[in-house]
C-alpha cells in the first residue's frame, strides 16, 4: 500500500469534472484507489471514499488548497498515484 | 410592468415571450416507499432498466454537443455519464432496495439525497452550483422509473424566453440548441449550467433573480407568453413593460447593431490572419465600376471578381436593340478606371462575359433557349463569337499596364475550352505588339470552377491555368440538378450538400498539388458559418460582396487554423447539408463570443 499527500491548485476545486478525470484515470489501474480528506479543526471527521467512484470523489467537496491523500494498494499502485497525482499538479487543466 | 434585479451573464438584450418552466416535479405522496420480497427483483430491474435508458439520454445529448465541438460544456455531461455508472450507485441503490425493502425510487432519491446534505456545507459557490448536476442526475433517473417526462422542448416558440427557477444543465443544452432568445433563472450563479451554456451560444441570460415568483398560484409574478425584455448588460427583467419602456430597449438593440457596425469598420487597416497564423486573403465582387469605392473602403485588398456583364446588359437598356456590343476602347477606359484605384500588388480579377443563363440578351445575337442554364453561354458563347471575345481580351490586356489584372474565364467545363482561349489570347497579345500597344506580357488566367466536369478533372486544369475561382451558385445548381430560380425546389438548393463540399475539397485539393491558388467568390464567401470550413478545405482566398467584408475578417481574425482541419473533419462525417449547416452555424457562433 502507498500514500501520498496531495494539494487541490486549481482555483474552482475538486467539481464534477476533475472529480471525472479523477475517476477515470484511477478506472484504468487493478490497484484499489481511495482518497482521504482529513478532518480540520475537529468539526469533522475524517473522511475515507472510494477513488474510482465519481460520486464518492465529488463528496469530499475538496476545494482550492485543501489536502487529500491518496491511497493504492495493488500490483500497479504506484504508477496509479503517478497519473493521478499528475493530475492535481496540471490543475486538471484548469487555471 | 415589473422590474427584477439579479446577475448578468451574457451581455445583450432578448425581447421577447414568457415561456415558465416549473422544477419538475420528482416528489409525490403516493409514490410507494416500502416494498414486499416479492417486490424486490421487480424493482432492481427497474432501476437498472431507468440506468440504461438515463445513459442512453445522455450519450444522445453527447452525441449532439460532440458535433457543436463545445469542450468545456461536454465535460459536464461526460461528468453525468460517470456519475451513473458510478458503481457506488449500483452497489447502494440495490443495497437499499435488498437490505431496507425501499422501491426503486426512493432507493434513488435517498441515495442523492445523502449526496446533497453533503454538499450543504460546502462554502465554495462554484462547488455549490455542481448541486445542480446531481439534481439534474437524479432527476433523469427518476424521470425513468416513473416514465414521467416533461416535453417543454415542444412548447418552446422563436420569440421564446426561458422563465425558471433553474435549468438542469442537459436541458440548457437542448434549448441552447434550439436557439432560445434569452433565460431567465431565479437560482444560479455566474458560473452555473445555464450561465455556461448561455455564454457558450451568446444567447442574454439573467440568473439569481430571488425575488421573483414563479408558484403558479395567485402570487405568481409571471405566466406563460407574457411581454419580456432581458437586459443582459444590467442584468435585469422586465416583465410586461410599458411602451416607453419597450420602445427604449428596441431602439437600444438597434444602436447596438450599429455600433458593432463601426467597431467592423475598426477592423479595415488590420490583416485578415488566423490566430495561429494562417493569412487568408480578402477580395470584393463588383457588378459595376461605381462599386470600387466600396470596395476599398471595405478593406479588400483587390476585386477578386470583376463582372462584365454589365458593359453588354446596360448599353442594351439604354439603347435598345440596335446596341453594338461595346467598343475596345471604351472597355479599356472601363477597366483603367477600376484598376487605378488599386496599388500595384492589388489584384483585379477581371471576369470575361457571363451571358446567357439567367442574362440573356438580343443585340449579340442569343436565340431563345428552352434549356438556357445548359445552353450557350459564358465562356461558350465568347468562344462562338471569337471577335467579339477578342475585343475584351485586347481591351483587358491594354488595362494590365496600370495594375495588377488577371483574366478569369466564366463556365470551364472542359480542358479544350482553355486551350482555345489561351490561342485567342496569344492572337490578342500578337495583334496588341503588332500596334506597338504595350500590356502586361505575364498576366494571368484562371478559370472559374462551376461545372462539376471542370471540378472532377481540376488536376489537368490545374496544369494548364494559372488560377481558380470557385463559383458555389453555379457549381451547386450544376451538381445537384436544381435551378434555384425555380421556387418549388429551392430548398433543394444547397451549397451545404456534401456533395459540393466534397468537390470543393478536391477542387482546393489540385489547387495546392500544382501550386495554384483557389479562390471562391460565390455567395458561400460572405456566409460567415462557411467560412472556416472553407479555410479548413484549403481556399486561400475569398471574394465576396463588400458589405460582408468586414464581418468575414472578423471572423477569420477570431478562428485558428488548426481548429478548421477538425470541422473540415467533423464535416465530412456528416450525409446531409442540414446538419452541416447547423453545425458550422454553431461553431461560429460560439467563436465569435469569445
Amino acid at each position: 500500500m502507498t500514500r501520498r499527500k496531495v494539494r487541490v491548485l486549481n482555483k474552482l476545486g475538486i467539481h464534477a469534472r476533475p472529480a471525472a478525470m479523477i475517476v477515470r484515470s484511477a478506472s484504468k489501474y487493478r490497484s484499489d484507489f481511495f482518497i482521504e480528506k482529513h478532518a480540520e479543526a475537529g468539526d469533522e471527521d475524517d473522511l475515507r471514499i472510494n477513488g474510482k467512484s465519481i460520486m464518492g470523489v465529488m463528496m469530499l467537496a475538496a476545494e482550492y488548497m485543501s489536502e487529500l491523500e491518496l491511497i493504492a494498494n495493488g500490483v500497479d499502485e504506484n504508477e496509479l498515484l503517478d497519473t493521478v497525482e499528475e493530475l492535481f499538479i496540471q490543475k486538471f487543466g484548469e487555471e | 410592468m415589473k422590474i427584477f434585479k439579479g446577475i448578468p451573464v451574457t451581455t445583450g438584450i432578448a425581447i421577447g415571450k414568457t415561456l415558465v418552466i416549473h422544477t419538475y416535479d420528482t416528489g409525490t405522496d403516493a409514490e410507494q416507499k416500502n416494498i414486499s420480497v416479492d417486490e424486490m427483483e421487480f424493482h432492481i430491474n427497474k432501476f437498472k432498466d431507468a440506468k440504461k435508458n438515463s445513459l442512453i439520454e445522455l450519450e444522445s445529448l453527447i452525441e449532439q454537443l460532440d458535433r457543436y465541438m463545445m469542450a468545456e460544456e461536454l465535460s459536464i455531461l461526460y461528468a453525468h455519464r460517470e456519475m451513473i455508472n458510478d458503481p457506488v450507485f449500483d452497489e447502494k441503490v440495490i443495497k437499499s432496495i435488498k437490505h431496507d425493502y425501499m422501491s426503486a425510487e426512493f432507493a434513488v432519491k435517498k441515495y442523492f439525497a445523502e449526496l446533497l446534505e453533503r454538499f450543504e456545507y460546502i462554502e465554495s459557490e462554484y462547488l455549490l452550483e455542481r448541486k445542480e448536476d446531481l439534481k439534474d442526475i437524479q432527476n433523469r433517473v427518476l424521470g425513468n422509473i416513473s416514465g414521467k417526462k416533461a416535453s417543454l422542448i415542444d412548447r418552446i416558440q422563436n420569440d421564446s424566453i426561458i422563465v425558471a427557477e433553474n435549468i438542469s444543465p442537459s436541458f440548457a443544452v437542448q434549448l441552447a440548441m434550439k436557439k432560445i432568445k434569452g433565460f431567465v433563472t431565479t437560482k444560479g450563479g455566474a458560473t452555473s449550467h445555464t450561465s455556461v451554456f448561455a455564454r457558450a451560444f451568446n444567447i442574454p441570460a439573467v440568473v439569481g433573480i430571488q425575488n421573483l415568483n414563479l408558484s403558479s398560484g395567485d402570487a405568481a409574478d409571471i405566466k406563460d407568453g407574457l411581454p419580456i425584455i432581458v437586459d443582459g448588460d444590467k442584468g435585469i427583467v422586465i416583465i410586461e413593460p410599458d411602451k416607453i419602456t419597450l420602445k427604449k430597449y428596441q431602439d437600444a438593440y438597434i444602436k447596438k447593431e450599429k455600433s458593432a457596425l463601426n467597431e467592423l469598420k475598426k477592423l479595415r487597416h488590420l490583416p485578415t490572419i488566423t490566430i495561429d497564423g494562417k493569412r487568408i486573403k480578402l477580395f470584393g465582387n463588383i457588378e459595376l465600376p461605381d462599386e470600387v469605392e466600396d470596395v476599398i473602403t471595405s478593406g479588400a485588398e483587390g476585386i477578386g471578381l470583376f463582372r462584365t456583364e454589365f458593359l453588354y446588359l446596360s448599353d442594351f437598356k439604354q439603347i435598345g436593340h440596335t446596341a453594338e456590343p461595346p467598343t475596345e476602347d471604351k472597355q479599356f477606359e472601363i477597366y483603367t478606371n477600376v484598376i487605378k484605384h488599386f496599388s500595384a500588388n492589388q489584384p483585379v480579377i477581371i471576369r470575361t462575359i457571363d451571358i446567357g443563363g439567367d442574362k440573356s440578351i438580343l443585340n449579340i445575337g442569343i436565340a431563345d433557349e428552352p434549356n438556357p442554364y445548359l445552353g450557350c453561354r459564358a465562356i461558350r458563347l465568347s468562344l462562338l463569337y471569337p471577335e467579339m471575345f477578342k475585343i475584351q481580351l485586347r481591351a483587358i490586356l491594354r488595362a494590365s499596364v496600370f495594375g495588377k489584372v488577371k483574366i478569369m474565364l466564366p463556365l470551364i467545363s472542359s480542358l479544350e475550352e482553355v486551350e482555345q482561349s489561351k490561342k485567342i489570347l496569344e492572337e490578342c497579345k500578337k495583334e496588341l505588339d503588332s500596334r506597338n500597344v504595350k500590356y502586361d506580357h505575364n498576366i494571368k488566367l484562371g478559370i472559374m470552377m462551376e461545372v462539376p466536369s471542370a471540378a472532377l478533372m481540376a488536376e489537368d486544369l490545374a496544369k494548364q491555368v494559372d488560377f481558380f475561382s470557385i463559383g458555389t451558385n453555379d457549381l451547386t445548381q450544376y451538381v445537384l440538378a436544381v435551378d434555384r430560380n425555380n421556387e418549388r425546389i429551392a430548398q433543394l438548393f444547397d451549397s451545404y450538400h456534401p456533395a459540393v463540399i466534397n468537390l470543393i475539397e478536391q477542387i482546393a485539393k489540385a489547387g495546392k498539388k500544382y501550386r495554384i491558388p483557389v479562390a471562391l467568390c460565390g455567395e458561400m464567401a460572405a456566409d460567415l458559418q462557411a467560412v472556416p470550413l472553407l479555410i479548413g478545405l484549403g481556399i486561400d482566398e475569398l471574394s465576396m460582396s463588400s458589405v460582408s467584408i468586414p464581418s468575414v475578417k472578423k471572423l477569420i481574425r477570431s478562428i485558428r487554423y488548426n481548429h478548421t482541419k477538425e470541422i473540415v473533419k467533423k464535416v465530412k462525417e456528416m450525409k446531409n447539408g442540414k446538419d452541416i449547416k447547423q453545425y458550422l452555424e454553431n461553431v461560429v457562433n460560439s467563436t465569435l463570443l469569445r
